[in-house]
């Protein structure tokens, strides 16, 4: 899951990644900014793209990170460290989103003259908020993220029939509150 | 004349067209839905807008990136 490409060049990353993560066991401190490094962006972007928040989504990057190597034992194959990381800072996001308050649910719905707005991304973020945390999740892991259900299925620990499912729903109620919106 | 069954089968391969690709019959069964049913037509058209917003969205956090603009903090 999440291999960086295919080919000769790709083993050859993974193969770096899988040294980086034993020497970052043994408490390399070099290794482990390596790791950071190749894998940062995308854990800022699958965060804030989640949690809608660029401040949250790099605390939530650094909490991944801590929690990665803290628990780096727990990572069998060191060439997976990717998919073991991107997924513990799904799961963070996915608790930060319980952990908020309930916020109200008022939503004015765009006059015709607002039309085009729609397509702001502020708006489409009013709207994705708008969706319980777990359809929100799974909608942005599908259409943003671009993941297959197996592949969220496993970052999420559901069985891939609630993935299947969970994305039914959230994508009817993101069409209703995109046509609410749209008026 | 319009076939609730007919029309969930519809709208469950319209979506799933976004996460597979549809057999030949299943693409065909859809172009001909599509031009009888008119609800259909529409929730298909719905769908596709309102989920490429999001896309639109993605493709906008891409280009700012593109540009390297800081973020915020």
């Amino acid at each position: 899951m999440f291999k960086i490409g295919r080919g000769a060049r790709s083993m050859e990353l993974a193969l770096d990644e899988a040294h980086w993560v034993v020497r970052a066991r043994e408490g390399q401190e070099h290794s482990m900014r390596l790791l950071i490094e190749r894998h940062r962006n995308r854990l800022v972007r699958v965060a804030s793209n989640i949690l809608r928040d660029a401040n949250e989504a790099e605390d939530v990057a650094q909490e991944a990170f801590l929690k990665a190597f803290r628990e780096l034992d727990r990572l069998r194959d060191d060439q997976a460290f990717s998919g073991y990381v991107y997924r513990i800072c799904v799961r963070l996001c996915m608790d930060r989103l319980r952990s908020r308050r309930a916020e109200p649910a008022e939503f004015e719905s765009a006059t015709a003259d607002q039309g085009e707005a729609i397509e702001n991304r502020v708006v489409i973020e009013r709207l994705l908020d708008r969706l319980p945390y777990d359809l929100r999740v799974t909608l942005v892991l599908r259409e943003v993220e671009q993941l297959s259900y197996d592949e969220i299925a496993e970052v999420l620990r559901v069985p891939v029939g609630t993935v299947r499912s969970r994305l039914h729903a959230a994508r009817e109620k993101f069409r209703a509150l995109w046509l609410e919106a749209v008026g | 004349m319009r076939n609730p069954l007919v029309c969930r089968k519809f709208r469950r391969l319209a979506t799933e067209a976004r996460d597979r690709e549809l057999t030949p019959s299943e693409k065909a069964f859809l172009g001909h839905h599509a031009a009888a049913c008119k609800d259909c037509e529409e929730f298909e058209r719905q769908t596709s807008a309102s989920l490429s917003a999001i896309a639109l969205r993605k493709a906008a956090r891409s280009l700012r990136g593109t540009l390297g603009r800081p973020c915020t903090r």
